[in-house]
């Protein structure tokens, strides 16, 4: 181990760390831009320069490494390094590093979407001067689109090139590059080519400044406004960490959140803008009974009612088989667990249950850095078959057009998935289907009642990604009608079939029920699952390669 | 003058560029002798002993560059010979490559030997067109007469040459932006460690030697060591050759001891200053180099001594100015050259050499103002020693001795909005 003296404080590190990362790891603030922890270090913005003693030159942190040194070369007998970020020269350093920055730099913050997050505004009250010396006119070029998402305000650029190193390193598809040269040095696309990989979005996240912008959020807010909650991309089984950035019950935008383990620094555009799909869902806002005239609204009283009386009535009639029902992998592991629970222990069904839509074929979408794509579209699907206790190949619709299954409960069958004819014609043969979805969908079209629940953005609970991670998905919109959430309509029905079955106070509760008594899941409750999510124990480990360092070992 | 050329003996000849006038002085026989009685050690040993230092600019000593190459690394190792002769002032290898290029060639097959290297490059300056294409012509004729190939004069050794012209950028004559350059990407200085001899091309170990550099090699060999250490100091020895140019009667590349006197430069071989005129300063090593004033030019051209009088002997371009020349005016024709070049890479360099630029354009234009003298001083700070390669110093070294030892001409001119001394714009304005 080598031992570091850092702003007169002492830390053991793993000979060949850089002095950045043993302060980025201990609290300590040096300000940087060009560094990325997972792009190879360039050392061009200089922003990171650190005073090391017996070195007469300031250096850059990020790419000083700290190696054991033999007993002579040691400082004050035990040091291998003494480094300083806050010396007089130091300081004196960043000052002007600042100053050259924002020389050309437009001071339109006002009318800048970074503002609030910028490391340019943020370093500059910390670090910097409060007067410009710069006299002459500034560099003033047009802003360019490099692609459908991204565009860049070239004059707020301060060429750390984290863009250019990510689509080459990251994305793997090497876009973009620096054109001209010098003072005219701007970042570009290679001829012929624009940023449209599915990977593109991320490099407004890691633009310290305003210069790479989204599209999509362009003058949408100011980022001081958003409520942020930590969440899960419902788009596919990868699960990435996300946050859901929301304003006046919208969201405005949703932005990756680091987990090594799963999508590392990064999200696609696909679930990235994935929330704009249920912009334009057309939301059923009340209970609705089908009539001769077409749906029709019923209380939510009345439509418990309606639904217990028919599965009571049929399930008398015709047998407990006659009884079947379709969880959700669009839902949460809880919402399948009391989904599963109502339908074994209240309607008393025991083979009947099943999951739409079946397995998505192809193979995941891979980048150079390991970060994926999968084919499955559902967010839940492993979780939701392990709540659902699914071991049996059961054709719910072989079972349906063979006039078996007279009563059909579906859960939410995702957004945008349309039935086959044959499916449509299996679900006609049924003489009750109730449906729980948040708009009128395909499956809806069919149900004899439709209860309202909440659409991905609006849970909250636990989902089990194809690797068998636990994670939190957390509620960002709230419904502005007479729905409910789906755990509550679940809840609602068992306990009218038989008083306090289901008797939770939040979802956790059902966490914790489940990490009691579901395989795999033991012990996994919400504060165990955390922030980044635990592998269930029964997990047959399936690791993505998210995880990877750009960073060239020197 | 009882100096004997070594490295222009040839340059006068008729066909001095072939071949059979090459190696009737004398040429190839070093190599013949490397081949017959020394091993690559031996070579490296010789060349360090013979203290001679890189005539690039930074005088590093060659031998020891080359023993930095770490052995059995399982990769190939390079020599490139930097043949990317940009500084302003400099025109001494250009001279080398286009009159007498077997003796570069020469030297650099026998360098390649001495480090392991069987595939070398020459990266010649994108506007040497000519040049390069001598090369080429000699680098053909070397293989005719069996110096390059397989199986060298049946030594075993096997070695080719590649030029690979430039493509007009200062910056890649900085090793590691050539190396950069020579992979096909940007001409980007890299960050150091590593440094090229351990990681260069194509992460190789990579050795990167100026051309005059390399031509004096075939003579340490054919000579020895001890006579190459007596030309000149010894501490920085050798024969070298200084571009004398601009205020005076004679300017060319003159070759000399190392530790020629300035003075026997410009009033001996350049005859003195131009029209009879008065010196005011001389750049004595390029561009990037402080300059001296007529009262600091009583030193030796040789490292150490140029050093120790605050200036650098660099690549022995010495620009000669006269007292009509406007000190404001040169200093706007310089900084204009920096804010061409910089690479763009590094903060204070890409923002900053324009803005010095721009600063003393102003003044030049009669819009200076008081604080700007300062304001220059103050930027030529924030970019010494902050930048990955030695650009940026080379960028704010003209700025800051030219304002320190030349204040009353910028302060007159911020005052007067005129030029303090009167003379027409002899130098025409880069476009």
């Amino acid at each position: 181990m080598a031992l570091i003296k850092l702003n007169g404080r002492e830390f053991e590190v793993e000979p060949g760390t850089t002095v950045l990362e043993v302060a980025r790891q201990n609290g300590i603030e040096i300000p940087h831009y060009c560094y990325h922890p997972r792009l190879e270090i360039v050392g061009s913005c200089r922003m990171c320069m650190v005073e090391v003693e017996g070195m007469p030159k300031l250096t850059t942190s990020c790419s000083l490494r700290i190696n054991e040194m033999p007993e002579e070369r040691k400082v004050d007998g035990k040091y291998d390094m003494v480094v300083s970020s806050e010396s007089d020269k130091v300081k004196q350093t960043q000052k002007s590093t600042l100053e050259f920055l924002l020389i050309n730099h437009p001071l339109d913050c006002p009318v800048c979407d970074q503002a609030g997050e910028c490391y340019l505004q943020d370093y500059s009250f910390k670090y910097g001067k409060a007067h410009s010396r710069f006299k002459e006119e500034k560099r003033v070029r047009p802003a360019e689109q490099l692609g459908p998402m991204v565009r860049i305000n070239h004059n707020r650029c301060i060429m750390c090139t984290r863009c250019v190193r990510f689509a080459k390193e990251i994305a793997g598809t090497a876009e973009l590059g620096v054109v001209n040269r010098g003072y005219y040095s701007k970042i570009g696309v290679v001829e012929g080519k624009e940023l449209d990989n599915k990977m593109a979005g991320n490099v407004v996240d890691i633009c310290p400044v305003g210069a790479l912008l989204s599209n999509d959020f362009l003058y949408k807010t100011r980022v001081w406004n958003l409520e942020e909650t930590s969440s899960i991309c419902p788009e596919c089984s990868v699960g990435c960490n996300i946050e859901v950035h929301v304003k006046d019950n919208q969201i405005q935008r949703t932005i990756p959140r680091i987990n090594e383990e799963v999508n590392d620094h990064w999200m696609c555009d696909d679930g990235r803008f994935e929330y704009h799909k249920y912009e334009d869902a057309e939301r059923i806002e009340n209970p609705l009974v089908k009539t001769d005239s077409g749906f029709e609204r019923i209380s939510w009283t009345g439509a418990i009612k309606l639904l217990l009386e028919k599965f009571s009535t049929i399930s008398r009639e015709k047998g407990k088989e006659a009884i079947g029902g379709f969880g959700s992998a669009y839902m949460t592991n809880e919402e399948n667990y009391l989904f599963e629970k109502m339908m074994r222990k209240g309607l008393g069904v025991t083979e009947n249950l099943g999951l739409y839509p079946g397995e998505f074929e192809g193979d995941p979408e891979v980048f150079k850095s390991g970060f994926q794509i999968n084919p499955d579209k559902t967010p839940n699907r492993l979780g939701a078959s392990d709540m659902l206790n699914l071991d049996s190949d059961v054709d719910l619709f072989q079972l349906m057009r063979n006039n078996t299954i007279k009563a059909l409960f579906f859960l939410h069958g995702g957004y945008d998935n349309n039935l086959s004819n044959d499916e449509k014609l299996a679900l006609r043969k049924l003489d009750f289907l109730v449906v729980q979805d948040f708009y009128l969908s395909d499956i809806a079209k069919e149900a004899d009642l439709i209860l309202p629940g909440g659409s991905v953005y609006e849970r909250t609970g636990t989902m089990t990604n194809y690797q068998g991670r636990v994670q939190k998905i957390q509620q960002g919109l709230y419904p502005e009608g007479d729905e409910r959430p789906d755990f509550q309509i679940i809840m609602d029905i068992a306990n009218a079939m038989r008083k306090n079955m289901m008797d939770y106070r939040s979802v956790w509760e059902v966490t914790s029920e489940i990490s009691d008594s579901v395989k795999g899941y033991t012990g996994l409750t919400r504060f165990e699952v955390g922030d980044s999510g635990k592998l269930k124990t029964n997990a047959v480990l399936r690791q993505t390669k998210a995880k990877t360092s750009g960073e060239k070992v020197a | 003058m009882d100096y004997e050329p070594i490295l222009t003996q040839n340059v006068h000849k008729e066909n001095s560029r072939s071949i059979a006038t090459y190696e009737q002085s004398g040429g190839y026989s070093a190599l013949r002798k490397v081949f017959k009685e020394m091993s690559p050690a031996e070579v490296v040993d010789e060349v360090k002993a013979s203290n001679l230092r890189g005539r690039g600019g930074a005088g590093f000593p060659t031998g020891v560059k080359w023993s930095f190459v770490p052995k059995n690394t399982g990769k190939p190792t390079y020599l490139i010979m930097n043949a990317d002769e940009s500084e302003p002032g400099t025109f001494k290898d250009r001279l080398l490559m286009s009159k007498d290029p077997h003796m570069v060639v020469e030297g650099q097959i026998i360098s390649s030997f001495a480090i392991g290297c069987e595939l070398s490059f020459i990266y010649i300056r994108g506007e040497f067109y000519e040049e390069a294409q001598i090369l080429e012509a000699a680098i053909e004729e070397a293989r005719e007469k069996g110096y390059l190939g397989k199986n060298i004069l049946g030594s075993g050794f096997n070695h080719d040459i590649i030029v690979h012209r430039g493509a007009g950028a200062y910056i890649c004559g900085e090793e590691t932006g050539l190396i950069e350059s020579l992979e096909g990407k940007r001409g980007w200085p890299r960050i150091k460690p590593p440094f090229p001899a351990v990681e260069g091309y194509l992460q190789s170990p990579t050795i990167v030697n100026n051309v005059e550099t390399l031509a004096n090699v075939p003579h340490i060999i054919t000579r020895g060591a001890e006579w190459f250490k007596n030309i000149g100091p010894e501490k920085s020895p050798g024969p070298k050759l200084y571009c004398l140019s601009g205020d005076v009667e004679n300017p060319g590349v003159y070759e000399h001891a190392m530790g020629y006197p300035l003075k026997d430069l410009i009033y001996k071989d350049g005859g003195g200053i131009w029209k009879g005129r008065e010196l005011k300063a001389v750049i004595p090593g390029g561009s990037s180099v402080p300059v001296l004033t007529a009262d600091e030019i009583d030193i030796n051209m040789d490292f150490d001594s140029v050093a120790a009088a605050g200036s650098m002997l660099g690549s022995a371009a010495t620009m000669v100015i006269d007292d009509t020349a406007c000190m404001v005016d040169a200093l706007s024709n310089l900084t204009k050259f920096y804010a061409h070049e910089s690479c763009g890479q590094c903060t204070p360099c890409r923002e900053g050499s324009p803005w010095m630029m721009r600063i003393v354009r102003r003044i030049e234009n009669g819009d200076g103002e008081p604080n700007d003298l300062d304001m220059l001083l103050d930027i030529g700070t924030a970019i010494q020693q902050k930048t990955i390669c030695p650009f940026g110093d080379a960028a704010m070294t003209p700025v800051t001795t030219f304002v320190q030892k030349f204040r009353d001409e910028f302060e007159y001119h911020i005052e007067h909005k005129k030029c303090m001394v009167s003379r027409q714009k002899l130098m025409p304005q880069v476009a």
